[in-house]
């Protein structure tokens, strides 16, 4: 992992966040569609939440704890065909979230 | 006569001819059948079809794709006709696509398509289909099967020997169905409708349209005037006679009125060949006249998701009667309509709808015969070559009523009937009648998997009929249409399956499905969406006003839409929704509709902007919503506009959750 946080992956992480995510995931802990981003970046492992990210039909298929997440929002997350570089900048810009320097 | 007699008779009718000793009934057919025909045409739960089967719509105006041998209808392709599935031609994106010289037509004939070919074999780009009654030509993407582009054809009308292509998609072409005074400007198209103003002002053209190679945009290359003949069906020349192509022709009587009768008078018409490799020269000489004349040019732009329209002003006449060696005459019996080349380039085939033999002409013989100036005498100026001359031979008592031939590679043609209603298999070199198998009912056009390409790909023939009566469960006066699919891999051809289809289809193309499922797009990337008013992330989702117009910025995402409360709007503001879909993700369109919109839903593919234009008639409270069901929560996909009266001071405000008023 990246320590300090890379700036330029934090700014590409924002971006893709605002396309893609920002309808469904406030940055906070408040859940809207799905669970807000607020302390995701330690509850969750690294390769968990790519893998979320890039591969969310699998992990719902698999996966326990993305299973109990679908019981408690109800909505599937959609599969919005992120690459895994940028899945990475999307984790650099949820520890950026979550206070890392 | 009671009922039962009448339709017992339509039977006979219909069906009488060499294939039917007696008058058939239903039950008789069913006879028809094969044992072990269901496992060829059963495609298992999740299995692909092994071919696209790319069908006209017909009076549709739109072309539809099914899947062979399961004869499953997968899309409509909205073309020439507005569409109340996906908002073509209501969306404020789609509507120059429908925008002609005659303003904007809602609604037009689609009769033929022509799959794009390299070296004369398909290679699953481009659809190409005819629009026949304003005189159009439409290029649909195999990526999309989206209509991309659509150029109308200025000086003809019917254009119905159209949009048949050349061996590498150099051009496709048009041709005029109805002789018709010219459109130059200047010219007076105000004649009278008599045999003398007839003979003097009724022209017919042929165009060629040149495909660009790379991204398929169309332009009228040059246009061939001919007299006062309805230009019926036309096939180019592939291998030795690629830069020839040859249009059947009917009406060479001139006649402008009665043409069932007036038009059937003389026992031979023509197949025009027309040199495209000679016109260029005279058009690169600067021999054409320069007819000038407004039409429009239609085209899509995948980045902006938004088509274009432009007038063009001019088109390049050439006139054969001056510039000798384009344009040939072979007399053809009787009324022809189909006009095919055989995959080896070496004849082609007439079908004369009023004949009852099978003319087969022989490419090598024509150019002999141009060479030796061998002329049975000239029509308007234009050389006739000798029937004799041209002649490969007949087929000799092989139906009646031909219309349309295709081939299997294997050195067989197939032959439609429409008055005897049926299929018939000879040989192109002996001319000889091997097989024939009755159609239900009254066939049109058939077509057989790379049929009228280099390199057919055989295995079935398709018979698109053109009457349905008793094969499907009844609907009322109005019925669905009629194809039937066949074997055609052994000796005799196999009725295999009934599949019904839509708007009465004219001719279809197939081909393998490996051409094209590959490529297949499956969402437009929102990073590459250059829309003018795209909203490409929630927090940028907002609504302005700039005077009476007021240009909504509306996201949608499973499942919700950005902003879902407005107020502010008024009685007489023209307001657009701009609605951008989100999502990232194959096959998870949303729709959108709002109450009273007075125009229609749009339904936007992910990535995609579509905009729907609403003028509010009425003060209220105006729902809105999502019409594709996209999620367990679709039901909440919905919002409010409130409507105020024109002139009342309610602020523009908008929001959703949080921005919402509490």
């Amino acid at each position: 992992m990246t320590k300090p946080l890379k700036p330029e992956w934090v700014a590409a992480g924002k971006a893709i966040y605002e396309m893609k995510c920002l309808p469904c995931h406030k940055l906070t802990n408040v859940r809207l569609v799905g669970p807000g981003w607020a302390g995701v970046s330690k509850r969750r492992q690294p390769l968990w939440i790519i893998n979320m990210i890039t591969n969310v039909d699998m992990m719902l298929a698999k996966d326990e704890e993305a299973q109990k997440l679908l019981e408690l929002c109800l909505v599937r997350m959609p599969n919005l065909s992120i690459s895994p570089e940028d899945a990475r900048s999307i984790l650099e810009f949820m520890r950026s979230n979550d206070g890392e320097p | 006569m009671n009922k039962r007699n009448l339709l017992l008779l339509a039977g006979v009718l219909v069906l009488s001819g060499p294939a039917f000793v007696t008058g058939c009934k239903p039950k008789q057919l069913i006879t028809q059948v094969q044992s072990g025909v269901a496992e060829k045409v059963y495609v298992a739960p999740g299995k692909h079809d092994e071919f696209y089967n790319v069908v006209s719509g017909g009076f549709s105006g739109g072309v539809a794709i099914y899947g062979l041998p399961s004869g499953r209808l997968f899309r409509q392709i909205p073309v020439f006709s507005q569409n109340a599935e996906s908002g073509y031609g209501y969306s404020e994106e789609t509507k120059p696509m429908l925008n002609t010289s005659f303003g904007y037509q809602v609604w037009d004939d689609q009769h033929h398509v022509s799959l794009s070919t390299t070296k004369g074999e398909h290679d699953g780009r481009w659809i190409f289909a005819n629009g026949n009654n304003t005189p159009r030509i439409a290029r649909i993407s195999f990526e999309t099967f989206r209509t991309e582009e659509i150029i109308e054809i200025p000086n003809s009308a019917g254009n119905h020997s159209s949009p048949f292509i050349t061996e590498n998609t150099e051009y496709t072409v048009a041709g005029t169905r109805f002789a018709y005074p010219l459109d130059d400007e200047g010219a007076n198209p105000d004649v009278p409708l008599d045999d003398a103003s007839f003979k003097k002002n009724f022209k017919s053209v042929v165009s060629m349209i040149a495909v660009e190679p790379k991204t398929g945009r169309m332009s009228i290359a040059f246009q061939v005037l001919l007299p006062g003949i309805d230009i019926d069906l036309a096939r180019a020349g592939k291998l030795k006679s690629h830069g020839w192509i040859f249009f059947s022709c009917y009406n060479s009587e001139q006649a402008h009125t009665l043409l069932e009768v007036n038009a059937s008078q003389k026992d031979k018409d023509f197949i025009v060949a027309i040199n495209w490799k000679q016109c260029e020269e005279y058009v690169k000489a600067g021999q054409g006249r320069k007819s000038h004349v407004k039409y429009a040019h239609n085209v899509w732009d995948e980045r902006t998701h938004s088509a274009t329209s432009t007038f063009e002003n001019q088109t390049i006449v050439l006139d054969p009667t001056q510039l000798p060696g384009i344009a040939y005459l072979m007399p053809c019996p009787k009324s022809p309509h189909g006009c095919d080349t055989d995959p080896t380039g070496s004849y082609i085939v007439g079908s004369g709808k009023l004949a009852a033999i099978i003319p087969v002409f022989s490419f090598d013989k024509m150019l002999r015969a141009i060479a030796a100036k061998d002329l049975e005498g000239e029509f308007a100026g234009l050389p006739v070559l000798k029937y004799a001359s041209v002649l490969h031979g007949e087929v000799k008592k092989p139906g009646l009523g031909p219309l349309h031939t295709e081939f299997d590679g294997k050195g067989f043609a197939y032959t439609s009937f429409f008055v005897t209603s049926e299929l018939v298999k000879w040989n192109i070199a002996t001319l000889q009648v091997v097989d024939r198998v009755p159609t239900y009912y009254s066939v049109g056009h058939m077509s057989i998997p790379g049929g009228p390409t280099t390199k057919p790909h055989g295995k079935y023939a398709i018979a698109y009929n053109k009457i349905t009566k008793d094969r499907y469960l009844p609907t009322g006066p109005e019925l669905t249409q009629s194809a039937q699919l066949f074997d055609i891999t052994g000796e005799k051809m196999k009725l295999l399956l009934d599949f019904p289809t839509v708007g009465e289809p004219h001719y279809a193309e197939a081909l393998p499905a490996t051409l094209v499922e590959p490529k297949s797009k499956k969402f437009y990337k929102l990073e590459e969406n250059q829309h003018p008013y795209v909203t490409k992330s929630e927090k940028d989702a907002r609504v302005v006003r700039d005077g009476k117009v007021v240009h909504v910025y509306m996201t949608a995402i499973r499942s919700h839409l950005a902003p879902d409360n407005i107020e502010g709007v008024k009685v007489g503001d023209e307001v657009y929704f701009h609605i951008t879909n989100l999502e990232q993700d194959w096959d998870v369109p949303h729709g959108f509709a709002v109450k009273g919109s007075g125009n229609s839903e749009l339904l936007i593919m992910p990535g995609e902007t579509a905009t729907l234009k609403y003028v509010p008639s009425r003060v209220g409270i105006a729902p809105f919503y999502c019409t594709d069901f996209c999620s367990a929560l679709h039901q909440e996909m919905q919002g409010y506009l409130r409507v105020s009266a024109a002139g009342s001071d309610v602020p523009l405000t908008f929001g959703l959750g949080d921005t919402a008023k509490p």
